[in-house]
């Protein structure tokens, strides 16, 4: 049963960072690819306030989501500076920054958690409590339960987001940011607004990651992650509310579905690289806006 | 105020002066002053490549000039100085200036009352807001009754649209809510660039009662920049000319008056081909069906030939419409044949399809049914380059420059040669630091002077052109009509 929690796990964890990166990407259409960023913040705040300073887990969570909410705003800061490609590009060049310094935040000998050594580098954290309390142990039912609790607290959030006015509004920059600029929206803020609840949603997302598999190294701020969120997104479909949810699930399960036809164990791994090629071709040829879209991509007409 | 009350002037609600603008070496203008007053309509005229659209845009913080300061009459009274060396266009819309684009700017993915909406929301739209009202749980995602745009549809004659997306509009109604998009948020004044162009008769009619409701019941201050041709479409109203010439601002008494009113689009355009040239109207004028019209002018009697390009029966599929077809009254298909000599005009509503045909003649869209000869031999098999082998030229009306290459280069790429003759052009300039008429100009020139030309598509050739423009096409029409080429012109009527 532990393994179909585990999955289950997965999916949630993947599916909240999928749905903020879904804000930056599909709705006020900035293709970010430092999500892992996010991600690895946040699960590495998490285990350190955990392990280093043995705080308890919810208030290593706490204490995590002020460390997000911080974060948020550098990633505000390059959207609000850049658009387009430079942004890609910067986005890029931020999380293998990130990523650099998770890896390189050791002198392998000084206490973790100190500057010296903030991270372990290369090492990761072990030992990273569980949610909801260490004291509890280590329950598979009630770690799933605690994440799915947090999932949806912040995906009613985001739904409330995505549905007003606020939501509507990144959809039409998105669909023409001149016309915005012209009738008076604060185009860059919004953007700024938009990628800060986004790498908002993916720290938290790094939290739950870090609390469901106790153990942590730089590999959860890698740019390969960061191509993977894109991947669920674009699966599901970058503008929609459960496209995200929905793709998430589907790269979670996919290899599950693999092992049905009997190819399992190391195969699947050098396998679901090739599936996950094959099936984004698929659907980027069959449904260009995401698996959720109506087939018809929102954007010019011909003039008749 | 006080000298409104005199029976003055009212005051200006938007002043540019000591604006200063220039492209590298190229100086748009020196020191440009400007006001305009509330109630007022302006047309704006100047040669092309004057820098019409860059006054708008300096207005409008939609380009930054090297010096020089915006003044905005305040609601309160009191004026607003802003540098304009750092104006941007957000700041300017909250002070209730704004532009309209030409080709209609809308967010296409959403339906028109979205659209309207997210014109007239102030604060409602902010994150901080949905984020309070999510901590609260207070029933997130209703969009607040304080929200709904409906007088403003009442006011635009847009009730009848609100449920549509804007990409199911025609091409008129995309203009109007442009406009009324543009109007919701300018309060005290809209600069329009070319709000007319490309408009079919009822499309004017409409876009015309708006200008006239913003001017005379709200008071707005409205700037329009219109190309010589669809002035005459202004003549209904009171306005205010200023000219552009030589980096200065002249004021001109009252609009010339030219044609009164608007007469049927027959008659306009007759008299436009036949003012000037040698041009007549020749034979009566052929219903093509759904309300469209082709009048042929020559200068020399016909001599019997073969037709240059005969379309027999074509039907064209157009996203969900089939155009020319017996639902669109077209019996079974659309026919026409022009000959060597042939000036012919193809006048017709928006959406009845002239853009679409001008692209099959070309080889641009394939056709359902139908067959589309040139001299006489089947082409609707042949590739767009074949086509343009057997002496076909197209030009669209956003045409496809090269915006890298000079002048120079594009005569020499396009026609083989580098005379500049009478294209008042620059032969070193780059082509996307050419104004939008000039562009058309340059587009027109390649096309009239490709040497093995036969037959020239003209899809709405006359936007954005000058007045001098406009009369020396003419007369190179007729010219390319004396050599036997012929002329095929789509135009919205």
């Amino acid at each position: 049963m532990s393994y179909e929690l585990h999955l289950l796990n997965l999916a949630l964890v993947y599916g909240l960072s999928a749905l903020g990166l879904s804000l930056c990407v599909g709705h006020v259409g900035q293709l970010s690819m430092a999500q892992a960023a996010s991600f690895g913040v946040g699960a590495y705040a998490y285990a350190i306030f955990g392990v280093a300073y043995s705080l308890p887990s919810w208030a290593a969570l706490g204490a995590a989501a002020g460390v997000a909410v911080a974060f948020s705003f550098l990633q505000g800061f390059i959207a609000r500076s850049l658009a387009e490609d430079e942004f890609v590009f910067g986005t890029l060049a931020f999380n293998v920054m990130i990523a650099g310094l998770l890896f390189n935040g050791t002198d392998g000998t000084s206490r973790l958690g100190s500057l010296r050594n903030l991270t372990n580098g290369p090492y990761g954290i072990t030992d990273v409590p569980p949610l909801p309390s260490r004291a509890l142990g280590a329950e598979p039912w009630l770690l799933t339960l605690t994440i799915a609790f947090v999932v949806v607290i912040l995906l009613i959030t985001s739904y409330a987001a995505i549905a007003s006015p606020w939501g509507r509004l990144l959809r039409a920059i998105r669909d023409s940011p001149t016309l915005a600029l012209s009738l008076g929206k604060k185009v860059f803020s919004e953007r700024a607004r938009a990628a800060e609840v986004a790498s908002f949603l993916g720290s938290m997302a790094g939290v739950l990651y870090a609390s469901h598999a106790r153990y942590i190294d730089p590999s959860v701020a890698s740019t390969d992650l960061s191509v993977f969120f894109l991947t669920c997104l674009l699966l599901g479909g970058a503008a929609s509310f459960w496209g995200p949810l929905l793709g998430s699930a589907g790269v979670v399960l996919l290899p599950e579905v693999l092992r049905l036809f009997g190819v399992g164990g190391a195969t699947v791994a050098s396998l679901r690289v090739i599936g996950y090629a094959a099936v984004l071709f698929a659907l980027l040829h069959l449904r260009p806006g995401g698996l959720l879209s109506r087939g018809e991509q929102p954007g010019r007409r011909g003039a008749v | 105020m006080s000298s409104f009350l005199n029976g003055g002037c009212p005051p200006a609600v938007l002043r540019g002066l000591g604006l200063k603008k220039t492209f590298g070496s190229h100086v748009v203008f020196e020191s440009l002053d400007i006001e305009l007053r509330p109630g007022e309509l302006v047309l704006l005229r100047g040669e092309n490549g004057a820098g019409k659209t860059t006054l708008i845009d300096l207005l409008t913080g939609n380009q930054r000039a090297d010096s020089g300061r915006l003044e905005i009459l305040q609601e309160d009274g009191t004026t607003r100085v802003v540098d304009a060396r750092r104006a941007d266009p957000p700041t300017l819309a909250r002070l209730g200036i704004v532009k309209c684009w030409q080709r209609p700017e809308l967010f296409w993915s959403h339906s028109v009352r979205d659209n309207l909406r997210i014109a007239s929301s102030g604060s409602e739209d902010s994150a901080l807001r949905v984020l309070a009202q999510a901590v609260r749980f207070s029933k997130p995602g209703r969009v607040p009754a304080t929200e709904e745009p409906d007088p403003y549809l009442a006011e635009f004659g847009l009730e009848s649209l609100v449920e549509r997306k804007v990409t199911a509009l025609s091409f008129g109604q995309s203009r109007r809510v442009s406009l009324a998009l543009s109007a919701i948020v300018g309060t005290r004044a809209l600069l329009l660039d070319e709000p007319l162009a490309s408009l079919d008769r009822e499309g004017t009619k409409a876009v015309n009662q708006l200008l006239g409701q913003l001017v005379e019941e709200k008071k707005r201050a409205v700037l329009v920049v219109e190309h010589a041709l669809n002035e005459r479409l202004l003549a209904g109203f009171d306005y205010r000319v200023l000219e552009l010439r030589s980096r200065r601002l002249e004021r001109k008494e009252g609009g010339e008056p030219t044609s009164s009113g608007v007469g049927s689009p027959v008659d306009l355009w007759t008299g436009t081909l036949e003012g000037g040239t040698g041009l007549r109207r020749y034979g009566p004028v052929e219903p093509m069906g759904d309300g469209g019209f082709l009048l042929r002018f020559r200068s020399a009697p016909p001599e019997g030939s073969r037709p240059l390009l005969s379309l027999e029966r074509l039907r064209v599929q157009r996203g969900a419409w089939e155009l020319f077809s017996p639902q669109r009254g077209q019996g079974d298909g659309l026919s026409m044949a022009i000959h060597s000599g042939d000036v012919a005009v193809l006048l017709a509503r928006n959406g009845w399809g002239k853009s679409s045909l001008a692209k099959v003649i070309a080889g641009d869209l394939p056709a359902t049914a139908g067959q589309v000869l040139l001299n006489g031999q089947p082409t609707l098999d042949l590739p767009s380059w074949a086509r343009r082998r057997q002496g076909l030229l197209y030009t669209e009306t956003a045409n496809a420059l090269f915006g890298n290459l000079s002048v120079a280069e594009t005569l020499r790429l396009k026609v083989g040669s580098e005379s500049l003759d009478g294209l008042r052009l620059a032969p070193h300039r780059e082509v996307r630091t050419l104004s939008g008429g000039e562009r058309q100009r340059l587009a027109l020139h390649c096309a009239l002077n490709a040497a093995d030309s036969r037959l020239l598509v003209l899809d709405e050739p006359f936007n954005g052109l000058d007045r001098e423009t406009v009369a020396r096409w003419l007369e190179l029409f007729e010219a390319a009509a004396l050599q036997g080429k012929a002329i095929l012109i789509c135009l919205p009527a």
